[in-house]
């Protein structure tokens, strides 16, 4: 019996790593057939920029917004979240100079966080869509442009998504981690689903939304920690699309230590494990589309770390000889065989940005021992987090800091 | 004929693969380190180093396929589970290596073009601005007078200072502003622009006259009030004929 579930399971574990490579393949000739959409009336567009004490990033953000290159008319909305540093006075240089740019103070309020703000910036602008960068991004001047050409180009989209390119990535071992880890989300999760199933998420930033379709699917959610992934199912829930367009490229920066990283991706866990428990008590999300995001989001936040887990404790367990299995099974071979998918996935990741290199090479081979082990941690964290947050019926939104990059 | 012989190649590695895992694992040696190299040899001589890449990811997925397979139908065999590994990672790194040595010279060769043509940019243009480099200008300058000399045209310089200083936040951006404007406004290869300062432009309009100056200029702030709050408020024009 127990042959035949270690059997069992070893069949589901390659299948999903089989299908995590069909993505990537997928993902990729979906990127590198892509071309231009055609020319179009360009619809007016605002640009919400949530800002809480940002005044390290500010300005250099500004100044991407204001190289945009778009051919209808652009408002920028920094939406200053009660800023106690000199986030505001940047904002007002640019104002002062510029006529689109605009400084909106956001009155206090709970709960606090992005969702907030952001449905805020939504009632004090009126354009027909609406863009979300934060407010570290540094946008490529045609960014804006592509987004409402992907949107425009696809009919039952809400809207569209772009890429989101590491501006730290050279800073250190970790910061090379996520920049790689981002490329390869980029190429499976996003063009690799869109190209096989036309299913896209939202990644919170670099995303262009059709105003009048978020109010129908009800704006942001304001208790949704991960409010870009909460959005994306009940996008989908509404049977709207999520268009990817991977020239629309933007540049933020990465956590560069460990304990902000860990802060940030528990608020992401968080987030998640929020919205699978809200997944089971909303009937109107029982769609397969809708059951396509929720698979995903267990198998790496959930699945994935459970695995890696076990596989750690039964190799170290294994090793100091508290375990036997009187079965015969190549679980070795298999567990190499599972670590080079995963690492020519990284590989294929980084081929197209054109990132590959014999450092990283060497990163990408190290990075399932070290960065994917940080995922159990988070699992824990994650779960502690989410529980806490419950009983004290209080969000706590942990923001990330960030540094000064030139 | 070359995909014709890439593709009898392939065939003949996958062959001697299924031959090498119906032979005693030892005296299977020979054959797989053939396998290695064939694959290696195709990886080699596909000219296109994503459909290379794409070709060996296949080729590792499907003998790693193989192996498990046959290693779950023959368990008695799992004592060479080891020496499998080693085959197996002694194939991955051989052929991965081949393709990086090809991907690394592709790229190579994909960043000299690139690089070069970028040079030829920077030798006329700052950056990517569309203003002239003072000896571009200087160049251009007297092409333009020699020529106004002859035909009996007047010319005209024109200052553009702009009342901001580089410490101020937004200068930067503000500049960048302009300079796009600048490239917009004046007449594209008739008229020419330099930074003269970091806060100030020099233009060299030819053929015009002291009317047509105040146009442009209007047709400048015009422009500008597009995307800037009062323009006219910060930027100061002064002009000066050419005396030919």
């Amino acid at each position: 019996m127990i042959h035949l579930l270690f059997s069992l399971g070893q069949i589901i574990f390659i299948s999903i790593a089989l299908y995590y490579s069909f993505l990537t393949m997928r993902g990729l000739s979906f990127k590198l057939s892509h071309t231009d959409a055609p020319d179009l009336d360009y619809p007016d567009v605002d640009i919400l920029i949530p800002a809480h004490n940002e005044g390290v990033v500010m300005a250099e953000t500004l100044r991407a917004m204001t190289q945009l290159k778009y051919k209808g008319r652009l408002f920028v909305y920094v939406l200053n979240d009660n800023s106690t540093d000199n986030t505001r006075d940047i904002i007002l240089s640019y104002a002062k100079y510029y006529n689109y740019i605009f400084c909106i103070d956001v009155p206090k309020g709970e709960p606090v966080g992005k969702s907030r703000v952001l449905n805020y910036g939504l009632s004090i602008s009126k354009s027909p869509y609406f863009v979300v960068y934060d407010a570290d991004n540094r946008p490529d001047p045609l960014a804006v442009h592509r987004l409402v050409q992907a949107t425009l180009h696809h009919k039952n989209a809400i809207g569209a998504v772009g890429t989101v390119r590491t501006l730290n990535a050279d800073h250190n071992l970790l910061t090379r981690m996520i920049a790689i880890e981002f490329q390869v989300f980029q190429l499976i999760l996003q063009a690799g689903r869109w190209a096989t199933s036309q299913v896209g998420s939202l990644p919170g930033t670099n995303m262009l939304l059709n105003r009048q379709k978020l109010e129908e699917v009800g704006g942001y959610d304001e208790y949704a920690l991960a409010e870009d992934a909460e959005l994306t199912i009940r996008i989908t829930a509404h049977r709207y699309c999520i268009a990817i367009e991977p020239r629309a490229i933007t540049w933020e920066q990465e956590p560069e230590t460990l304990k902000v990283l860990i802060g940030q991706r528990t608020r992401w866990l968080q987030g998640n494990l929020y919205i699978m428990f809200k997944f089971f008590k909303t009937p109107s999300w029982w769609t397969p589309q809708c059951i396509h995001h929720l698979l995903h989001y267990l198998i790496v936040y959930v699945l994935f770390p459970v695995i890696l887990l076990v596989s750690n404790v039964l190799f170290i367990a294994g090793l100091l000889g508290l375990v036997t299995i009187d079965f015969e099974m190549p679980f070795l071979f298999i567990w190499l065989f599972s670590y080079l998918i995963y690492t020519l996935q990284l590989l294929f990741a980084q081929w197209y940005d054109h990132t590959l290199s014999l450092k990283n090479i060497g990163v990408s081979m190290i990075m399932y021992f070290t960065y994917a082990q940080l995922f159990i941690l988070l699992l824990f964290k994650g779960i502690l987090g989410y529980v806490r947050m419950r009983k004290n019926k209080r969000i706590h939104w942990e923001k990330t800091s960030r540094v000064k990059i030139d | 004929m070359y995909r014709k012989s890439l593709s009898f190649i392939y065939v003949i590695t996958l062959f001697l693969f299924v031959v090498l895992l119906n032979t005693p694992y030892h005296a299977g040696d020979g054959l797989f380190f053939s396998v290695i190299c064939l694959t290696a040899l195709e990886s080699f001589l596909i000219k296109n180093s994503y459909r290379s890449l794409l070709f060996i990811t296949i080729n590792i997925i499907l003998i790693g396929l193989m192996f498990i397979v046959y290693l779950f139908f023959n368990p008695y065999l799992l004592h060479l589970q080891a020496q499998i590994i080693f085959d197996y990672i002694l194939f991955c790194i051989i052929c991965f290596s081949f393709w990086f040595i090809m991907y690394a010279e592709f790229s190579m060769k994909e960043d000299l073009v690139a690089l070069s043509q970028q040079l030829e940019t920077l030798k006329k243009l700052q950056k990517n601005t569309g203003i002239l480099s003072d000896i571009a200008f200087h160049e251009q300058e007297q092409y333009i007078l020699n020529g106004a000399r002859r035909r009996n045209e007047s010319c005209y310089y024109l200052h553009i200072h702009v009342n901001t200083t580089p410490d101020d936040v937004g200068f930067s951006a503000l500049m960048a502003t302009l300079d796009d404007y600048m490239i917009r406004t004046f007449r594209q290869h008739y008229d020419i622009i330099k930074k003269q300062t970091p806060t100030s432009y020099l233009c060299l309009l030819q053929n015009v006259d002291s009317g047509t100056i105040e146009i442009v200029k209007l047709r400048l702030l015009n422009n500008l009030n597009e995307v800037l709050v009062a323009p006219e408020t910060f930027i100061v024009f002064e002009e000066e004929e050419v005396v030919l």
